[in-house]
């Protein structure tokens, strides 16, 4: 029995009348948007709110095309503006309270966006408020919605080469208003991480697997780790303090979800080294990275080395049926969460006890 | 068991404890909200990311194989400008920032009394360019009345660049302005090359006036008080000179190159100025070359006395002939053509040359007459395409009903007529002519009528047909 330690409850629990793809909290408030696609193919948008121990639905839109993802990574407090990718390619930027029209929208891709991630807003404010969408094109773009139609970088196979789809980009290393790295997961396992200020692959792997999710456990320090969730049950954590010149990152690999995929990893705001990794059986895994003695050693030549940590598992909940696809924690409130599965429902959870890991 | 109950109460406890905290953390947190809703935008965030130069269309492409492929392009590009680019860290690690400065400076201390800068990176300027960046420097101090600078600046400009007639022409001015242009004229020597820059001309205003065309107020302004200064001539005469280019008292040259700037064939062409007698050609294209017409002459610089040449000998027909691109017409002053005043312009090749010059010189119908003699009449079509309007025309047709019959020219005035009549869109042009005017042509036609036999090429039924062109009977 695992009563001693955290419980993931499941709080409250909403049907929705479409597939929800992605849920995010909106910042500093009791509301989260849930984004998806109705059965007929259009974009939904509906922001709901805790409201005494229910959730309410406060707004709804109804868009040309299916949102797949979206982020308030780069949103200023004050507006908190929602960035959203579609199936179409096209990345917006809506006003949650005026959703007629978006507030910055660009055609960002050929085909549908299917990461996306922001830096540089709310509760990250170092460095310029940045949108980075990737792509079935295969392309990573990062986006200032104060540049209009241009991306500020664009990361793309060259011409003629194999195009892997993107299938999940992560900002990071945020500590200072000029340092910034972007990472990306391939659908073929591999994962590159970007240096922004020197436009310079900085350091890349292959997971062997398609990579549905990853994540820096912080996006405004200097870079710490880096949980890399894969199509096929297993998930990495790489220790990205000590860059080893052949060997790279040290990393651990879990296994976790009945061999089925890792659909989301997200690291808990309050305390990086707890994350969660939601999976295709439906299940809610809490893991907790615990660091090794020495982070680093010397290898046979003298050069610093990474040494990675391990992994607990601290609890597991079957919470749906279906895959859970999008999760997100409360940046507000230590523990609450909500998360999305393909059964059309969205759920908030509770995960309790989390301060015995202070 | 018991110890199991008792964690379970306790979860549910602690579930309890959660869900309190989490309802007061709900209203806080609507609180927030509300005021994050209502608060001003933060202080202005980082600014956006380097643009990316506009060559690669602002992205960046990067292989999946990796990065050597990518950085491999880029490393010429930022070796061939000198300077890495912006974003490019890597390679401002290794600028060397002093040889830089060094670079920076080396320009600068060949100009170091220079305090004006321009702002200009200077290192990969050419001459021409630089020596453009001094004069605007010259230029800067001339403002300040800094004269000596200016000159400075004017010189090292020319040295750079001799062929910019401009920059001695400043530079006198700036000595001017420090009022030891005696100095100017001993220093010319040795780097006045062109015909049209130095100032011992201003000695003499007939010079002067073809030396510099007086377009800046202040140039001729200053001029005529040096000139006041060492001059003997009456001020009347100077101010009708500097009004006027004029001839100019330099002697006769005898051969006389003309560079053909706008036409295809661009070999200098070797005019004679020599006497000789008209061609076959000049008489069958321009009947009748009488001694008292004024004469045509081709000049290539104003340095040259045309008038002086030759004159009653000339064919005017050789200008069309051998096509200089600067073609002037003199009008000189004749015994015969009293009326006649000095003017020269170039035959108009366009209707805009026509229009520039039909009104600089429309109130005097004499030298309007003598300009449009100038012209071809086979040319007509080419100048006026479509666009001569009425005004032109009965302005044409009345100077030529009030010169040629003093002149005795009905040749040339049927000529004229015939071409003009010929024109697109003539008939279009004659129905805004007022029955006052359409008088003007038919006194036009009857005096050609008049000359009928008096050794005229045209005969009783050209002039019928001209009538019927022109819509009037007679």
């Amino acid at each position: 029995m695992t009563l001693e330690k955290c419980q993931i409850i499941n709080h409250v629990q909403k049907s929705l009348t479409f597939t929800a793809y992605d849920v995010k909290w909106v910042p500093s408030s009791a509301r989260f948007v849930v984004l998806g696609q109705h059965a007929r193919g259009t974009g939904a948008l509906q922001v709901f709110e805790l409201n005494n121990g229910d959730i309410k639905l406060i707004h709804e839109a109804e868009k040309q095309d299916a949102f797949k993802c979206g982020t308030f990574g780069a949103a200023a407090l004050h507006s908190r503006q929602l960035a959203t990718g579609d199936f179409s390619g096209r990345l917006s930027v809506w006003d949650l309270e005026r959703t007629d029209l978006p507030t910055y929208t660009v055609k960002a891709h050929e085909q549908i966006i299917n990461c996306m991630d922001g830096a540089g807003g709310v509760g990250s404010q170092k460095g310029p408020p940045e949108i980075a969408t990737g792509s079935r094109d295969g392309a990573v773009k990062i986006w200032d919605v104060r540049q209009k139609d241009k991306p500020v970088a664009k990361i793309a196979p060259a011409e003629g080469d194999v195009v892997h789809d993107t299938w999940a980009v992560a900002f990071g290393n945020s500590f200072d208003d000029q340092e910034r790295v972007i990472c990306a997961g391939y659908e073929n396992g591999d994962v590159k991480m970007f240096d922004l200020r020197a436009m310079s692959l900085l350091w890349e792997t292959n997971v062997k697997n398609g990579v549905c999710s990853l994540e820096f456990d912080r996006k405004d320090i200097k870079m710490n780790k880096l949980a890399v969730a894969t199509l096929e049950s297993s998930f990495n954590v790489y220790d990205l303090r000590t860059l080893h010149p052949e060997k790279g990152f040290a990393h651990v690999t879990e296994k976790a979800h009945d061999t089925t995929t890792i659909w989301t990893v997200r690291h808990l705001p309050q305390n990086r080294e707890i994350f969660v990794t939601s999976g295709g059986n439906g299940s809610l895994n809490l893991n907790k990275y615990n660091y090794p003695d020495q982070r680093s050693k010397k290898d046979a030549k003298g050069r610093d080395e990474g040494v990675p940590g391990t992994i607990e598992l601290v609890n597991t909940a079957h919470v749906a049926e279906q895959p859970v696809a999008a999760f997100d924690w409360s940046p507000d409130k230590q523990g609450l969460c909500v998360f999305a599965a393909f059964d059309q429902a969205v759920r908030v959870g509770i995960v309790t006890k989390l301060d015995q890991y202070r | 068991m018991s110890n199991t109950a008792l964690k379970i109460r306790q979860n549910a406890e602690e579930l309890k404890d959660y869900l309190r905290d989490l309802q007061s953390w709900e209203t806080e947190i609507k609180q927030k909200d509300k005021a994050a809703r209502e608060g001003k935008p933060a202080q202005n965030p980082p600014p956006v990311r380097t643009a990316e130069p506009a060559g690669e269309g602002g992205e960046r492409k990067r292989s999946h194989a990796g990065m050597v492929g990518a950085r491999a392009d880029e490393a010429p590009a930022s070796v061939s400008t000198g300077r890495p680019r912006a974003y490019d860290y890597r390679a401002w690690d290794k600028f060397d920032v002093d040889k830089a400065l060094e670079d920076v400076d080396q320009p600068k201390s060949t100009s170091s009394s220079d305090a004006i800068s321009l702002g200009t990176s200077v290192a990969s300027q050419t001459d021409q360019e630089q020596s453009l960046v001094e004069k605007e420097k010259g230029n800067a101090w001339f403002k300040k009345a800094d004269y000596k600078r200016a000159v400075s600046c004017y010189t090292r400009s020319i040295q750079l660049d001799r062929n910019n007639p401009i920059l001695p022409v400043n530079r006198a001015m700036a000595y001017l302005k420090l009022s030891n242009w005696m100095q100017n004229m001993s220093k010319r020597s040795g780097d006045v090359v062109l015909p049209v820059e130095n100032l011992e001309n201003l000695q003499n205003p007939r010079k002067r006036a073809l030396v510099l065309v007086p377009t800046n107020k202040a140039v001729r302004d200053d001029l005529s008080k040096l000139l006041d200064q060492t001059s003997q001539m009456s001020v009347e005469s100077r101010a009708k000179h500097a009004r006027e280019p004029e001839e100019t008292a330099r002697p006769l040259r005898r051969r006389l190159e003309i560079e053909e700037v706008g036409d295809e064939e661009s070999r200098p062409i070797i005019m004679d100025f020599e006497p000789h007698k008209p061609s076959e050609a000049a008489t069958s294209s321009l009947p009748s070359p009488s001694a008292k017409k004024p004469v045509i002459s081709v000049l290539k610089s104003p340095k040259v006395d045309a008038a002086k040449a030759p004159r009653d000998k000339m064919p005017s027909s050789d200008v069309q002939e051998s096509k200089p691109s600067e073609t002037r017409v003199e009008i000189p002053k004749l015994s015969s053509a009293p009326n006649l005043a000095t003017g020269s312009f170039a035959i108009p090749k366009t209707m805009y040359e026509f229009e520039r010059d039909w009104k600089s010189i429309k109130n005097d119908t004499a030298m309007l007459y003598g300009y449009l003699k100038a012209i071809n009449p086979d040319n007509y079509l080419k100048i006026f395409k479509n666009s001569l309007e009425s005004d032109y025309l009965i302005k044409i047709l009345l100077v030529m009903q009030q010169h040629a019959p003093e002149h005795n020219e009905a040749d040339a005035a049927y000529l004229s007529m015939r071409a003009l009549s010929r024109l697109p869109r003539f008939g279009m042009t004659l129905m805004f002519l007022s029955k006052r005017e359409k008088q003007v042509i038919r006194d036009l036609i009857s005096w050609l009528r008049s000359r009928l036999g008096n050794d005229v090429t045209y005969a009783q039924d050209d002039l019928s047909t001209l009538e019927k062109a022109y819509d009037v009977r007679i």
